[in-house]
């Protein structure tokens, strides 16, 4: 574009729409520092008009956020981990593991992709109450220690491994193991980075299923935990809001720090 | 004269005789059975308020986890308004996680009684042979949990709903908190007063099925039939609407659409809000509102109590109360959860909860207390309306299984009507609705 | 296919007797209907806002970089969190979106409070969700369009609208394809955000097939037996859905 003024016309476009974007958080951030009345019902609650920890401090009072947090990070870590784990380990099999059908391994899989999460709950749930295990961390990720998706990236990228390393390798006396760990993850980690970062962000971000098999707040995990203190701090505005700050804080340095990842993350499973 | 030892002790062997023998036809409610408290008990209570009423109510938990002394520690949970603790128990009965204590809503009470999960306080074995005694209860309470005349759970936080106001703005219409409206029309009118001379919006209150039941009550009108419930019968039907109830919320709608009254919905919290920041020169809501309020208002507040348009008609003292959920839980639990109850029902504690929150005192000594030393006039006004409180079928409010469901539908009701909807019909349709769940609910309980 | 008694336990094989009972509500069919009507209206707000984003951003002007780092903000937060945000921001009367309607000149706007908002407030949130995945893909189309084809176009005289409908969106289709397959799909699918900003309401009138099975297995009845076959509609819904879309958008997109 060669014209200033259109220029100039993009930049203030652009400018507001950053702007209304941002305004959600903004708008917690400020009434999460603002001394009572947190909010105020005017204009004034779009600048920070004022600053005090209470909230921050009410918020702890009212829920075990620093619990909830440390039982997040223990799903992030269980289900990413065993997820990544399983992913690969299928992936390898279907790919290097001469099945005659490996076509009809996959295809079971992505039918289990196109079953959405939302249609099992109920059954999953009476399951797990009969296991016995509601109301613990364990019934958080157990369900999700699979997933048909990584699989199936995984798989695309392993597809694309030239074989003539691996049959290399293979003369050099390489078992499977040595080839999955010294060969091939290493050439394929900007894929098996993805898978993980985007597992671990759907472990961190999960809400309907933890909703319904925790129960206890020392129990929750961190999403539903926020609501739930939401709800209870009623008409404390500034707790609610200051949980919400407090919530957001790893997934804002996650975001800041793996921006790329994140980006390739989309494209990939787009272009697939 | 016995003056001989002989005679002496016979004499006292028999006044220790004639004393037992007197003891046990005093008629206490019995049995008074102990338990022995082995070891430190742990028990989940779950609660529904939030806010400062949590605050309050939190402040007393941990004062009773510090200074019992049968080494009780009570384990609070917070589960979500009334509605949604409701749920949970339900799913909770499913594989017998059931906590033994719990801060169960007004219109719980039927099915908690119905339900065969909860045991009357004064049937429970104690830890010292003391058994459970509801005689301190202001009666109004224990009106309410009061089945077969057994009191079946401890009101822990009563609440009866008032006007809380701005005094300034309503002299900005000429009006005055010593001369109230006598019945809830007129009130409307005064929202409508403060609007035209203000152009700020007079009253705010939530849309919520709670104020048709109390608008039926303060006209003495008897919310479902037979008797509310209160009586031997089990409530088979509602029967609410009528003339007043109609020409009321038709005000409503009018206020509403004109600007007198702000809209916010079935959100309590809002309506709150509204009024705290000086949106609103009135507001409807619960006796707890006031805690609220308070805190986060920068003018003074006061209150004056829900006119009474009839005889016979008043507030319907609702709020919430403590049930002991004995079913299948251990005698150690159970005992532990009356102690929990009794520290909760006394004065002492009654009385911090309403200086803390506004909840009315369940306990007549505290409110005996209250009503001679409380100087705050919103205060004062809420207590004298309990006192007030006349004691009949309409303002014991009614009692029956089917209130989750049939109270969402007048809720959608209000709602349709705050949207414009023909007030009659979108009022008899919702109680059409509820007396077909109450008919459905009634063959479900029984099998 | 049982039915269950007051406190949820199935109590008995009922057959098909809970389907038939779902066919012949008259809420449920109301259900299906608002889980449609948001699905269309998150997809194509989605598709309408990432493009109105992408498209000047993909401008390669000096000083846009700025922007798309902005873009990723929706993502720094769960939607869990997203949802308590606006529904802070959408309070009746003292939220900040009924004080700017109020400041405009208009008045207490309900969003979370009347039927007629509800939908489109729960939509507005949905699609600010999901700002840095949508714009992000198209913006990643939109960068691998070959410059020779503007150029082309430049020389031909095409101004900016006709640009636009006529050659990027067309290149961008593949693209375009998969942002509203994997949406509609979410839209379906979508909880978190209702339950936290309306829990379905006012009046159901949010009350989607994903709330419907919650509230009915989970809103106190414990009715297990309406909740699963609520299920399979969602779970046959997104099935056909897949297989429709597949089969006639993949028609109209254009393959290089």
């Amino acid at each position: 574009m060669k014209k200033p003024v259109a220029h100039i016309a993009l930049f203030a476009y652009l400018a507001v729409v950053a702007l209304v974007i941002i305004l959600p958080l903004v708008y917690v951030l400020f009434g999460s520092i603002r001394p009572t009345p947190a909010i105020t019902g005017t204009l004034w609650d779009l600048l920070p008009t004022g600053f005090t920890w209470d909230h921050f401090a009410s918020a702890f009072n009212r829920a075990p956020i620093l619990r909830q947090m440390l039982n997040s990070a223990i799903v992030v870590v269980a289900q990413t981990g065993l997820q990544v784990l399983t992913s690969v380990l299928a992936a390898y099999a279907i790919v290097f593991g001469n099945f005659r059908r490996p076509g009809l391994i996959l295809g079971a899989y992505l039918v289990t992709m196109m079953i959405p999460n939302e249609a099992t709950v109920v059954a999953n749930y009476l399951t797990i109450r009969q296991l016995g295990l509601f109301d613990t961390i364990v019934a958080v990720f157990m369900p999700f220690v699979a997933s048909a998706y990584s699989i199936f990236l995984l798989r695309q990228t392993f597809l694309g491994f030239p074989t003539e390393i691996k049959e290399a390798a293979t003369v050099d006396g390489a078992g499977p193991m040595r080839f999955l760990f010294r060969f091939l993850l290493p050439l394929t980690r900007p894929t098996v980075m993805t898978v993980t970062l985007v597992s671990a962000i759907a472990a961190w971000n999960g809400y309907l299923w933890p909703l319904l098999v925790t129960e206890s707040p020392t129990a929750r995990t961190v999403q539903v935990g926020v609501k739930a203190l939401f709800d209870e701090a009623d008409t404390d505005f500034g707790a609610g809001l200051a949980g919400l700050i407090v919530v957001s804080i790893p997934t804002i340095i996650l975001v800041i720090v793996g921006q790329k990842f994140l980006a390739r993350g989309l494209t990939e499973g787009a272009v697939k | 004269m016995i003056r001989t030892r002989k005679g002496v002790a016979a004499g006292v062997t028999l006044a220790a005789v004639a004393s037992l023998i007197l003891a046990g036809c005093s008629g206490q409610p019995q049995p008074q059975e102990t338990v022995a408290a082995d070891g430190p008990v742990s028990i989940d209570f779950w609660y529904s308020v939030g806010g400062s009423s949590a605050d309050a109510l939190m402040k007393q938990v941990d004062a009773f986890n510090s200074s019992n002394s049968f080494n009780i520690t009570i384990n609070p949970i917070y589960q979500g308004d009334y509605t949604e603790t409701a749920a949970k128990l339900t799913n909770a009965v499913q594989s017998g996680d059931t906590p033994v204590l719990l801060q169960g809503g007004d219109t719980f009470s039927a099915y908690l009684h119905d339900s065969g999960l909860a045991t009357a306080p004064e049937s429970v074995a104690t830890f010292d042979g003391q058994a459970y005694n509801g005689d301190g209860v202001v009666a109004a309470a224990a009106n309410y949990y009061t089945f077969d005349s057994k009191l079946w759970a401890v009101p822990l936080m009563v609440s009866q709903p008032a006007v809380f106001f701005d005094a300034t703005k309503l002299q900005a219409a000429g009006l005055s908190g010593e001369n109230p409206p006598k019945s809830i029309d007129e009130l409307f009118d005064w929202a409508d007063k403060i609007y035209a001379a203000t152009g700020a919006a007079g009253l705010v209150f939530q849309q919520n099925e709670w104020w048709n039941e109390q608008f039926s009550a303060l006209n003495n009108v008897v919310y479902c039939t037979p008797d509310n419930g209160l009586g031997s019968e089990a409530a088979t039907a509602f029967d609410f609407v009528n003339d007043d109830l109609v020409n009321v919320w038709t005000h409503y709608q009018k206020s509403l659409q004109a600007g007198a009254i702000v809209n916010v919905g079935s959100d309590g919290v809002a309506a709150q809000n509204a009024f705290s920041v000086g949106q609103a020169a009135m507001l409807l809501a619960s006796s707890a509102s006031l805690g609220t309020t308070t805190a986060a208002a920068a003018f003074d507040i006061n209150a004056f109590a829900l006119p009474v348009a009839t005889e016979g008609g008043g507030a319907v003292p609702g709020g919430s109360a403590l049930w002991v959920l004995g079913e299948g839980h251990s005698d150690n639990e159970k005992a532990a959860a009356v102690e929990f109850a009794r520290f909760m029902g006394s004065a002492d504690v009654q009385r911090q909860i309403f200086e803390d929150s506004g909840y009315l005192p369940s306990n007549q000594e505290a409110l005996d207390g209250l009503l001679t030393s409380e100087t705050s006039q919103p205060k004062l006004a809420l207590l004298k309306q309990l006192t007030a409180t006349a004691k009949t079928s309409a303002t014991g409010g009614c009692h029956n299984g089917a209130f989750g469901q049939s109270r969402a539908d007048v809720r959608s009701a209000i709602q349709a009507i705050a949207g414009g909807a023909d007030v009659q019909s979108s009022l008899e349709n919702a109680q059409s609705k509820g007396t077909d769940q109450l008919a459905d609910y009634n063959k479900r309980a029984s099998k | 296919m049982q039915s269950t008694n007051l406190f949820g336990q199935p109590n008995g094989f009922v057959g098909s007797d809970n389907f038939a009972a779902m066919f012949s509500d008259p809420d449920f069919w109301r259900t299906l209907g608002i889980t449609v009507l948001f699905m269309l209206g998150s997809v194509a707000g989605k598709v309408i806002v990432g493009l109105a984003i992408a498209l000047p951003v993909s401008q390669r002007v000096r000083g846009t970089g700025v922007f798309r780092a902005s873009v990723l903000i929706p993502m720094a937060v769960s939607t869990a969190v997203a949802g308590l945000a606006f529904r802070a921001l959408m309070t009746p009367s003292t939220g900040l979106f009924d004080v700017i309607a109020r400041a405009l000149g208009g008045d207490n706007v309900g969003w979370l409070t009347s039927t007629n908002v509800s939908l489109l407030s729960v939509i507005i949130v949905d699609v600010w969700t999901a700002i840095g995945f949508t714009v992000l893909l198209l913006l990643a189309a939109l960068d691998s369009i070959d410059k020779q084809v503007f150029e082309a176009a430049d020389v031909d005289g095409a101004r900016f609208w006709r640009r636009t409908f006529s050659i990027t969106l067309p290149l961008i289709t593949p693209t375009l394809f998969f942002v509203v397959v994997t949406q509609s799909i979410q839209a379906l699918r979508e909880f978190t955000i209702i339950n936290v900003l309306t829990a379905g309401g006012p009046a159901d009138s949010t009350r989607t097939l994903v709330i419907d099975i919650y509230q009915a297995a989970f809103g106190g009845t414990a009715d297990y037996g309406a909740s699963s076959a609520r299920s399979i509609i969602l779970l046959v819904l997104i099935l056909a859905l897949t297989a429709i879309q597949f089969g006639v958008l993949e028609r109209r997109v254009n393959y290089r």
